[in-house]
C-alpha cells in the first residue's frame, strides 16, 4: 500500500495536485497547515484544490439542464485523499499503517516546511520515500532521478491556477497542423489608397498556401477577408501544436467563472438578447430565449448551445500549456489593432495567474513589444519556443518564404472596419445607455479589466471615444461608483464600487 | 568565531546571504555552487573577490558551476562530489532552489544547517533545534561592490543607499523632475540585484504619465508634497 503525505500549497494548489497524480497511490495525506491564517487567497486556493478532488469545477446544481458540458470536468483521483488541517508539522501527524511503503512530497510549502517534513518524517517512519513532484515529472531523491509523470490537463491547469473552467472551439488537427507548418507561404502586402502608394505594409498568407489549406475563396474582398483572419488564429493554433514542448493546445478559447452561475447567465443575456445589434437567429427565436434566461430551462439543444458560447468572462484567441506547466495565451490580430487590444491580452493573462504567458501575434513586419506583452509576426511562430517567450525582441528581418511569389503586391486600401470579421455600425455613446449601464452591472458582479470592458463595448457596436467621462458622468453618481483609472496595471480595480 | 572547517551552499539572486556568509567568520572555507543561470553572478562574484581586502586572513572561497536548475539528475551527482565528507563542514540552506537544497540536505542529513535570519544574523541549526547565532557586520557599499556597482557611479547619482529592517540593501534615489534616465538606472539595478534581492525608491516632485507608466512594478513611487 502506498501512502503519500504532502502539503497544500496555499497560495497556488497546481503543486499539490502534481504531488496526488504523480503516481498512483492508494491514500494521500494533504497537511493543510494554519487554515486560522488563511487569507481570502489561500481559502480560494483550497476551494479549488478540494473541487479538483471532486472532478468538477461544476458549483452546484443551479446550472440549467444541458448547459455545464462533460468535457468540462475532468478524471477524478482515484486514491483516499485526506485533508488534515494542523497548526504545524510535527511527528505526530504523520499517521499510516504499519505495512504502508510512505512516500513524501517536498514540492508544496516553504523551504523551512519542506525541512521539517523531512525531519519528522524521517524520525516516524523507516526509509520513508522523498519525492518532488512536477509537471510531467517527479524527482526521487532517494535515488537522485527524474522520472516521467502524467500530464494534468490544460482544463485542469487553468481551474487550479485560476477558478476558471475553460470551453473551447477546437483543438487543431495534427495533420493540418503538420501542413500548415510546412507549406507556410506569405508574402508582403502594401496598401494602396486614393492618394497613391502608403508605404504601409504587412505580410499575409499567399491566396495559393490557403487554398492549399483547405480554404475557398468566394471573390468577394468582404467574405474572403474574413477567411485571412480566421486562417490567422487556426495557423496560430497549429504553429504551437508543432512544437515538442507544448503538451496541449487549443483555439477559440472561453474562461467561464463556474462559481458564478447567474452571473454567466446575465453575461450570455446581455451579449445575446440586450445587445443593440441582435443575431438574426436570436431575433428569430426571442421569445425561446428570454423564457430561457426567465426559467433556466430549455429543449433547444441549439439555444443551449449558443448561450453556452456565450457565458464566459473572457476569451482569447488560443491557449497552449508547455512542458514546464506555463500556460501561453495568445490573441491575434490580421490588419491594425491598437494598443488597448495589447493591454486587454496583459489584463487577461496576469488576473489569471502568473502561470499565464501573453504572445500577441500579428501581421506585422516587424517585432514589438508594449505593457509587458510581445507582439510577434505570425512567421515568427516557427521559431523555437524558448525564442517566443524570451523576453528580448527579434529585431531581425523576416525572410521571404521560400518559393513565394512576387516580393511584395499593392493592394486597395481597406477601411479599418472591413478588417474586423464581423464589423457593426458604431453607436454613439448617448444612444448606448442601457447597454453600457447592463454591461456595468454585470461587471458590478463578475468584474472585468478596463480593457476588457472597453472591447466587449466596442465589439457590441458602441463608440468608445469618450468613453470613461461619459462612465462617470453618466452612471457614476446613478449606480454608486469611482473610476480610479484606465490603466492596464489596475486590472479588475480600475472601477470602484460604492458600499452598499 | 570559527565553528567548522567548510560551509556548503548555493548561490542565488540575491547576493546578501552569500556575502553575510562569507564574512562571518564561521569556518575557513566556503564553497558556493552556482546554477548554469547564475554564471553571469558567478563572474561578477569572482571579480569581487579577487580585488577584495581582508582584515586579517582572507577565507579560501570556491565558486564551482553545476548544471542547470532543471538538470536534477546531473547535479545530484555533481553536489555529491563537491562535498568532502571528512572535514567538519556545515550546509548553508538560505540560498538556491528547493530541490537543490533538498538533495543537498538528504545527502547529508545529519550536517549542521545554517539559515540567514533577517536581519544578518547567521543561526546554526542541529536538525531542527537551533544551536548558535552569529550577527553579520557588512556595509550596503560591500554589497553593491560585490555586483560590480560602485558608489560613484552614475548609475547612483542623486541615490541613498542603506539597509532596510529585513536586511535588504534599499536605493532611494530622489530627484525633482524624474526623467527617463532616473528610471533606466533603476531598471539596470533591479537587472544586477534582482526584483526581490534589493528595495528600490524613487522620491519625485514631478513627472509626467509616460515616464510613471515605464517604471517597474517592484519599485516604489514616492510623489513628494509640494509646500
Amino acid at each position: 500500500m502506498k501512502h503519500l503525505f504532502c502539503i497544500f500549497n496555499a497560495n497556488d494548489p497546481t503543486p499539490t495536485a502534481y504531488a496526488v497524480r504523480s503516481s498512483t497511490y492508494d491514500k494521500v495525506t494533504v497537511f493543510v497547515i494554519g487554515q486560522e491564517r488563511y487569507g481570502e487567497r489561500q481559502e480560494r486556493a483550497l476551494y479549488r484544490f478540494k473541487k479538483w478532488l471532486s472532478g468538477s469545477a461544476k458549483s452546484s446544481e443551479d446550472w440549467p439542464q444541458g448547459l455545464w458540458k462533460d468535457a468540462w470536468d475532468w478524471k477524478k483521483p482515484e486514491c483516499d485523499v485526506q485533508i488534515a488541517e494542523i497548526e504545524h508539522i510535527s511527528e505526530d501527524v504523520f499517521e499510516a499503517d504499519s505495512d504502508a511503503t510512505v512516500i513524501v512530497d517536498l514540492k508544496g510549502g516553504t523551504k523551512k516546511m519542506s525541512i521539517e517534513m523531512m525531519e519528522y518524517a524521517n524520525q516516524r517512519f523507516t526509509n520513508p520515500q522523498f519525492i518532488m513532484s512536477n509537471i510531467g515529472s517527479c524527482i526521487l531523491f532517494s535515488h537522485g532521478l527524474v522520472a516521467p509523470t502524467t500530464y494534468l490537463s490544460l482544463n485542469e491547469m487553468v481551474w487550479l491556477s485560476s477558478g476558471f473552467v475553460i470551453d473551447v472551439d477546437y483543438a487543431p488537427d495534427e495533420k493540418f497542423a503538420s501542413k500548415a507548418v510546412q507549406k507556410l507561404k506569405y508574402r508582403t502586402e502594401t496598401k494602396a489608397t486614393a492618394m497613391g502608394n502608403s508605404g504601409k505594409q504587412r505580410i499575409v498568407f499567399t491566396e495559393q498556401y490557403l487554398r492549399k489549406m483547405g480554404k475557398r475563396f468566394s471573390g468577394e474582398n468582404k467574405i474572403d477577408n474574413v477567411i485571412h483572419y480566421k486562417y490567422l488564429e487556426e495557423f496560430t493554433a497549429s504553429a504551437l501544436k508543432e512544437k515538442e514542448d507544448i503538451v496541449e493546445v487549443y483555439g477559440g478559447v472561453r474562461f467561464i467563472y463556474p462559481k458564478r452561475v447567474k452571473s454567466c447567465l446575465k453575461r450570455a443575456k446581455w451579449a445575446l438578447i440586450q445587445t443593440p445589434k441582435p443575431m438574426k437567429y436570436v431575433k428569430e427565436n426571442l421569445a425561446t430565449f428570454e423564457q430561457f434566461f426567465d426559467t433556466k430551462t430549455c429543449d433547444d439543444a441549439g439555444i443551449i448551445n449558443l448561450v453556452r458560447k456565450f457565458i464566459h468572462t473572457m476569451e482569447i484567441d488560443s491557449l497552449a500549456l508547455t512542458s514546464d506547466g506555463l500556460m501561453i495565451g495568445v490573441e491575434c490580430k490580421y490588419g491594425n489593432y491598437s494598443e488597448i487590444d495589447v493591454d486587454r491580452l496583459h489584463a487577461i493573462c496576469s488576473r489569471l495567474s502568473p502561470r499565464f504567458h501573453p504572445l500577441f501575434v500579428n501581421t506585422r513586419l516587424t517585432e514589438e513589444r508594449s505593457s509587458g506583452v510581445r507582439q510577434i509576426p505570425f512567421p515568427r511562430l516557427l521559431e523555437p519556443l524558448q525564442s517566443l517567450l524570451s523576453t528580448s525582441l527579434d529585431s531581425r528581418p523576416l525572410n521571404p518564404s521560400p518559393e513565394s511569389p512576387a516580393d511584395e503586391e499593392v493592394v486597395v486600401s481597406k477601411s479599418k472596419v472591413e478588417e474586423i470579421a464581423d464589423p457593426v455600425k458604431e453607436l454613439a455613446l448617448s444612444d448606448s445607455v442601457d447597454v453600457i449601464r447592463d454591461l456595468l452591472l454585470i461587471v458590478k458582479e463578475s468584474p472585468v479589466s478596463w480593457p476588457e470592458f472597453y472591447k466587449l463595448l466596442q465589439q457590441q457596436g458602441v463608440k468608445t471615444k469618450g468613453l470613461l467621462k461619459f462612465l462617470e458622468s453618466e452612471f457614476s453618481a446613478q449606480l454608486g461608483f469611482t473610476i480610479k483609472g484606465s490603466k492596464a496595471g489596475l486590472g479588475v480595480g480600475w472601477i470602484l464600487w460604492d458600499e452598499s | 568565531m570559527k565553528i567548522m572547517d567548510t560551509v556548503y551552499g548555493f548561490a542565488g539572486h540575491s547576493i546578501v546571504p552569500a556575502l553575510a556568509l562569507i564574512h562571518s567568520k564561521i569556518a575557513d572555507r566556503y564553497v558556493l555552487m552556482f546554477t548554469e543561470e547564475l554564471e553571469d553572478n558567478r563572474q561578477m562574484f569572482e571579480q569581487y573577490l579577487d580585488q577584495k581586502q581582508w582584515d586579517g586572513k582572507p577565507p579560501e572561497i570556491l565558486l564551482p558551476s553545476i548544471g542547470s536548475v532543471g538538470e536534477f539528475s546531473e547535479n545530484y551527482q555533481q553536489i555529491k562530489q563537491v562535498v568532502d565528507v571528512e572535514q567538519k563542514y556545515g550546509l548553508f540552506l538560505q540560498n538556491g532552489a528547493k530541490q537543490l537544497i533538498m538533495a543537498l540536505m538528504l545527502q547529508h542529513p545529519n550536517a549542521p544547517r545554517i539559515f540567514l535570519q533577517e536581519p544578518l544574523t547567521l543561526q546554526m541549526y542541529d536538525h531542527l533545534e537551533l544551536r548558535s547565532e552569529t550577527i553579520v557586520a557588512l556595509s550596503p557599499e560591500e554589497v553593491i561592490d560585490a555586483r560590480g556597482v560602485k558608489f560613484e557611479d552614475a548609475l547612483l547619482e542623486d541615490t541613498t543607499l542603506e539597509f532596510d529592517r529585513r536586511g535588504r540593501v534599499q536605493f532611494t534615489r530622489t530627484v525633482d523632475t524624474l526623467t527617463e534616465f532616473a528610471v533606466s538606472a533603476f531598471v539596470q539595478l533591479i537587472s544586477k540585484f534582482g526584483r526581490n534581492g534589493a528595495v528600490y525608491r524613487l522620491v519625485y516632485n514631478h513627472a509626467t504619465g509616460r515616464i510613471l507608466n515605464t517604471i517597474p512594478p517592484n519599485v516604489e513611487c514616492i510623489k513628494e508634497e509640494e509646500e
